[in-house]
């Protein structure tokens, strides 16, 4: 037996199942401008994974040496451009060498543009990294995963030159080491094949090196095994990770204001559904045919 | 023969590959590390031959003015035209890294007592240094990339915002027992996984974290192993001829 249906409701649940999407896409707008513009900080929870993830590049000694594969273009920045920034930063500060790569054709000018910018800003702390002696950038190499292995195995090999043309055997950053034994850290920051998945199977699993992660959102789901198995010391997850690393690190920035936009477009997503599901139930419940 | 050769070739480089993972022999290591170099610059052919097959048919559809000709002119154009701003933004960067060690060169050479004014030659390099790094760092092809590539790109990405908000709205109904369970998943992911989740309720993290640690690890090393059993599986396959995708052109 079926509760007497109410007419107010039922017009009302019609009416929202044949909601024209514009005005979804003039909510998820309107919503994403204004809390774009409220500057109200709600606390962000930390995750144990962008936790590990920060302890292990805080223990990273000056002068160890890392590799950073910027494995992700333009389209990916919004949530990967947080990421890159604030673990650069970081690098820096640590005297930390950083030698940079990509298995993505749109890589190297993002590994440019985080290098300019983030000079920039630490010019007025007075931190002054040389180029081809505390950084260096590679540049591009085709080939996914035979490019990972064969990075693993000789940089110098893969990389003849580096991205301004410089020999790389004669770089002072390049002296004494030539793979992965040399190298404290692998870090890359991806936004899918390649990236943190195939740097596991072709060199992480191989050489044993220390690895962390930064991906999208949607990659993060896969990482977690490899976090369980230690293949992985910590990795950050989309937009939400960045803003865990800012906390950590105590610098809020670009992830920590874009939490209040995806807060708010998350939680419409949610009632949306809730809404079209109540809508749906109740139609069908009163024997309506409904998709 | 045609097809003997090549599966010997395969057969070879494949267990070559394997033996690279298992042994420290260096004969062994050296050949592998060759087959990958070899990999690389093969695979680094294939974006030249990309480049080409584009050229080659966009510009037959251009000249035959076949249907929407015009926008095939506009890829090409943009194609060659970031072509051309690149080689000239690498020699640009060719030219300050000379230039630096033009500048580096200059000042062992000529040694300054400390307070006193550096030589004409090292003021010289380093004006000439400082010229060619400007030059490297203000290019067309920085310009297009920062001020034209990325915000079209951004933007294009950031579309897909609006449609999963309207796809999730029309399509994610709990029709059944599995539809509902993920429906309540991603609701508790959702609200858990953003600083407003636990506002509402502070369980609402922790919720989050023991969906995605426990069931959807669980769920992630099934799909993982069995990719793995059926890579190690058609390995195989290909490594004794069984199977020969290479072959199909």
């Amino acid at each position: 037996m079926t509760a007497e249906p109410k007419p107010l409701l039922i017009r009302f649940f019609r009416a929202l199942l044949a909601l024209d999407r514009r005005w979804i896409f003039l909510a998820v707008g309107a919503l994403s401008l204004i809390f774009l513009t409220i500057n109200v900080r709600l606390p962000i929870p930390v995750s144990q994974q962008s936790r590990d993830m920060f302890n292990v590049i805080t223990s990273l000694p000056p002068g160890a040496r890392v590799h950073l594969s910027i494995d992700y273009g333009p389209s990916s920045q919004a949530e990967l451009w947080p990421q890159h920034v604030v673990i650069l930063r970081q690098f820096f500060r640590q005297r930390v060498k950083v030698i940079a790569s990509s298995l993505w054709a749109d890589g190297p000018s993002m590994i440019e543009r985080g290098f300019r910018e983030v000079l920039e800003e630490l010019k007025k702390e007075g931190i002054e990294p040389k180029r081809g002696v505390d950084f260096v950038n590679l540049g591009y190499k085709a080939g996914d995963r035979v490019a990972i292995a064969k990075i693993a195995s000789s940089f110098k090999e893969t990389f003849p030159v580096d991205y301004q043309g410089n020999r790389t055997a004669d770089l002072p950053i390049m002296q004494g080491w030539d793979n992965y034994s040399g190298i404290d850290l692998l870090i890359t920051i991806a936004v899918g094949d390649p990236g943190a998945t195939e740097y596991i199977q072709q060199a992480q699993s191989r050489y044993n090196v220390r690895m962390v992660a930064g991906v999208t959102a949607v990659l993060a789901p896969q990482l977690y095994s490899f976090y369980q198995s230690k293949n992985l010391l910590g990795f950050l997850g989309g937009l939400a990770g960045a803003a865990e690393y800012e906390t950590l690190a105590g610098e809020p920035g670009l992830a920590t204001r874009g939490m209040n936009t995806q807060s708010a477009v998350h939680m419409l997503i949610v009632l949306l559904v809730l809404a079209g599901n109540a809508a749906y139930f109740y139609l069908r419940l009163h024997g309506e045919k409904v998709r | 023969m045609r097809t003997l050769v090549p599966v010997l070739i395969t057969a070879f480089v494949g267990v070559f590959m394997i033996l690279k993972f298992f042994l420290v022999h260096d004969g062994v290591r050296t050949v592998a590390n060759e087959l990958e170099q070899w990999g690389v610059v093969t695979l680094a052919f294939a974006i030249i031959l990309g480049v080409l097959n584009l050229a080659r048919i966009n510009l037959k559809a251009v000249l035959e003015r076949k249907r929407d000709w015009g926008y095939k002119l506009i890829l090409l154009v943009c194609m060659f035209g970031m072509m051309t701003a690149g080689g000239v933004k690498w020699y640009r960067d060719i030219d300050a890294a000379r230039a630096q060690k033009a500048l580096e060169a200059a000042v062992a050479a000529n040694p300054v007592a400390e307070g006193a004014a550096p030589p004409p030659a090292v003021v010289e390099a380093r004006r000439a240094s400082e010229v060619a790094e400007q030059r490297a760092k203000f290019t067309v092809f920085t310009f297009i990339f920062d001020q034209v590539y990325t915000p079209l790109s951004a933007t294009i990405y950031a579309l897909l915002a609006f449609y999963v908000a309207s796809a999730a709205f029309r399509s994610f109904r709990a029709k059944s027992l599995h539809s509902a369970l993920l429906l309540i998943a991603a609701v508790i992911v959702m609200i858990g996984r953003v600083p407003v989740g636990k506002v509402i309720w502070s369980k609402f993290p922790v919720l989050q974290d023991w969906i995605m640690v426990w069931p959807n690890t669980a769920g992630q090393r099934a799909i993982l192993m069995g990719a793995a059993i059926g890579m190690i599986a058609t390995g195989i396959r290909v490594i004794f001829g069984i199977e020969r995708p290479y072959l199909k052109g």
